[in-house]
């Protein structure tokens, strides 16, 4: 039984994208997909997520702490 | 025969519900409703010295940081701070908080994140003798009665002897068995 949350959840946090793709702008046409108004939904979802902002805090930090490491040089 | 005797140490039926429902902490409206405040109440008392000075002398005893910061967030809910799904939530930011002090201040931490056993961690008798070692190499102690020398070939002898060699595997005999 997987009784450690907290490293399941720093797991969890990093594979969460934090910049998700933009949609394409829709084309006008009548035969074009509706397929990016989905997508764009979806991320207006996903960034509404508490756990996707964690997920953004913790990769701020993650970021800040990897540059002090490496004198000043930010790595993602 | 041994005669079965009552476990009276065990919870009573009931026993959880000794109090009327809301006189706990945890049963009342938490008062970090989102995780944005839990993060900051978090961030902002573990940026206390006070706190840093006790977090680093906790990390350095070789506790994973998941322990830790699974401690902190249990007393949070708890103490009515937040609820068990922000205090699940707000993990992660605990652990890089705990990283970024434990960086800052230069010491080694585990941060409890690795999937391979730990096998050669160690012991705690190990790391203490040699903190004792490096403690009297630094007061420049007279060395010759060898305590801490004696204690560390001790040590060296018992993880050798703990190592297990490994025996020539035996060829099957039976009629069944595969022939070359």
């Amino acid at each position: 039984m997987e009784t450690n949350y907290a490293k399941s959840m720093y797991k969890l946090m990093e594979q969460i994208e934090i910049d998700p793709v933009e949609p394409k702008t829709k084309k006008g046409g009548l035969l074009s997909s509706s397929r990016n108004s989905v997508n764009k939904g979806m991320n207006q979802e996903l960034i509404n997520q508490p756990a996707y902002r964690i997920a953004k805090y913790v990769n701020t930090i993650r970021n800040k702490r990897l540059g002090f490491k490496n004198n000043g040089r930010e790595t993602t | 025969m041994e005669e079965k005797q009552p476990k009276l140490d065990a919870p009573i039926p009931g026993m959880s519900l000794t109090h009327e429902l809301g006189a706990r902490p945890w049963q009342q409206p938490p008062q970090y409703p989102t995780v944005e405040a839990a993060v900051d109440h978090y961030t902002s008392r573990m940026m206390n010295d006070e706190f840093a000075d006790q977090l680093v002398d906790v990390m350095d005893m070789g506790i994973p940081l998941t322990t830790l910061a699974n401690t902190i967030q249990l007393a949070g809910v708890m103490e009515g701070k937040h609820t068990t799904d922000v205090g699940l939530l707000v993990l992660p930011v605990l652990i890089e908080t705990m990283m970024v002090i434990g960086d800052s201040a230069g010491i080694e931490y585990d941060t409890g994140l690795e999937d391979e056993p730990r096998t050669n961690r160690d012991s705690l008798a190990k790391r203490t003798v040699e903190k004792l070692r490096n403690e009297m190499d630094k007061k420049s102690v007279d060395p010759e009665d060898g305590m801490a020398d004696t204690l560390v070939e001790e040590v060296k002898m018992e993880s050798a002897s703990e190592e297990v060699e490994e025996s020539p595997q035996e060829e099957p005999m039976g009629l069944m068995a595969r022939r070359n």
